[in-house]
């Protein structure tokens, strides 16, 4: 479970995705410097089995 | 004329004799998701289409209804040949269709319709013999794989100033 990050359509890292304390939820902090576009594409992919899923959400930074 | 008569007189016996042979068919589809139970109401269910292979025909559509199924049978029996996964709880999508001879049936099945950025598409191909109904056991079984997840925050195109920030980033897994 982790996001692959992107600013300005570029990728800039993988942030990991822990536990949150609920069943079913993760999170993590993502931490912006500079102004720009910035996604974050959050994947869950189950190597035991292959299965994959994926949603995204995009933040304007000024 | 007269040929002209003629010929349409046998077109008409020979359509009256094509709709008159043709023999309804049932087909039950369940869509089962990779590693999980059936894709149901509760998923919004899966879009189901039948179509001929060869003439890329419609031939039925429409989306599976009911429940999980068993989670004893599913999951937790371990699997013999010929033993059905399926009950009565098991969601799934029955129609008839009226054929007059073997026809290579597509089933193509995408879902869950309720979340789409987690839907997926699969299908499958297999022969249909007028008559030969595909209900038994667990009838005709498409697998979709996939996991549904929900990024719940931040909300969609948020807008920040000031830098720098830390934004929290919360999803929701869950098989389907």
């Amino acid at each position: 479970m982790a996001a692959l990050l992107k600013k300005n359509g570029k990728s800039v890292g993988v942030l990991p995705l822990h536990y949150a304390g609920s069943p079913s939820q993760f999170a993590a902090v993502w931490k912006l410097q500079d102004a720009g576009i910035y996604e974050a594409i959050v994947y869950a992919y189950d190597p035991g089995n292959g299965n994959t899923g994926m949603d995204s959400v995009t933040v304007n930074l000024r | 004329m007269k040929t002209i008569r003629m010929f349409l007189k046998v077109l008409f016996l020979v359509m009256m004799t094509t709709s008159a042979s043709a023999v309804p068919t049932e087909i039950t589809v369940h869509v089962k998701t990779k590693d999980a139970k059936f894709l149901g109401t509760s998923m919004g269910g899966a879009l189901v289409t039948i179509k001929d292979v060869q003439t890329d025909e419609l031939l039925a559509k429409g989306v599976t209804r009911g429940g999980t199924g068993n989670t004893a049978l599913i999951m937790m029996t371990p699997l013999t040949r010929g033993r059905p996964i399926t009950d009565g709880s098991a969601a799934g999508f029955t129609v008839s269709i009226d054929i007059e001879s073997p026809r290579l049936i597509e089933v193509t099945a995408y879902g869950p319709l309720v979340n789409l950025q987690a839907a997926n598409k699969a299908s499958a191909t297999q022969w249909v013999v007028p008559g030969k109904h595909i209900t038994g056991g667990d009838a005709w079984v498409i697998e979709i794989p996939g996991f549904v997840v929900d990024v719940l925050a931040p909300p969609t195109h948020v807008s920040l100033s000031g830098t720098p920030q830390s934004v929290d980033i919360r999803a929701n897994v869950t098989m389907m």
